[in-house]
């Protein structure tokens, strides 16, 4: 499975929100770069990780994170 | 930059200030005796051994004056103390996995040294640089990891 394929739009959701990243971070236990670098793609969460932010949002999973098939 | 890309960093000029003397004082002092092929083994055993501990004192000193570095700095403890992520984990994972790939590599150098009678010192001396290079490897692959993707 190829990361590009995996999109998200927690910068979004932060922005809805009003959450800055580094709120964002300490709130699912990660470093404010590691949540950087999933907004950038660069990185994919663990399941765990992606539940944890997704229940910040207060929103379903999949209405942060999206696997676009149409590429693979 | 991020801490742990920080870390890397310190880590390089602990192996390009430490490392690299004493190896060179190694091969100094290997280059004005002459030895047997047992005084050779214990020569070489010695400074391997020896190494550990130096490599050892060195990163605590540097851990500890970038630590230092970091709140002085920045005036903020938290940037000095941040957490270890799943993130940080994967990075440091695929960094020693490249480490380990080019270490074997120069294992199989030495081996392949000792077949055609390069001798003792040879071998010694491909294992202790492949070892180097292995571990600059990693740490460059953490960068990259760290700065591209994982």
């Amino acid at each position: 499975m190829s990361k590009d394929f995996i999109k998200n739009n927690i910068k979004e959701l932060r922005a809805q929100n009003k959450l800055r990243q580094e709120d964002l971070a300490k709130k699912v236990g990660v470093t404010r770069q590691t949540i950087i670098a999933i907004e950038k793609g660069n990185y994919s969460p663990s399941l765990e990780l992606a539940f944890k932010i997704a229940k910040v949002f207060s929103v379903p999973i999949g209405e942060v994170f999206s696997y676009d098939s149409s590429n693979g | 930059m991020s801490s742990e890309e920080k870390q890397n960093i310190v880590s390089l000029f602990s192996i390009l200030l430490v490392s690299v003397p004493y190896l060179l004082y190694v091969f100094i002092q290997f280059n004005n005796e002459t030895f047997t092929t047992e005084e050779e083994l214990k020569f070489w055993a010695g400074a391997f051994l020896l190494m550990i501990p130096i490599r050892i004192v060195a990163q605590i000193l540097m851990y500890i004056i970038f630590t230092i570095g970091v709140v002085i700095v920045t005036g903020d403890e938290e940037e000095a103390n941040t957490i270890t992520d799943e993130r940080d984990f994967i990075v440091d994972l695929k960094g020693e996995r490249n480490a380990h790939y080019i270490f074997i590599f120069g294992f199989l150098a030495a081996m392949i040294s000792i077949l055609l009678d390069g001798g003792l010192s040879a071998m010694f001396v491909i294992l202790i640089v492949s070892g180097f290079a292995s571990e600059l490897f990693g740490i460059f692959s953490k960068m990259f990891y760290y700065r591209v993707r994982v």
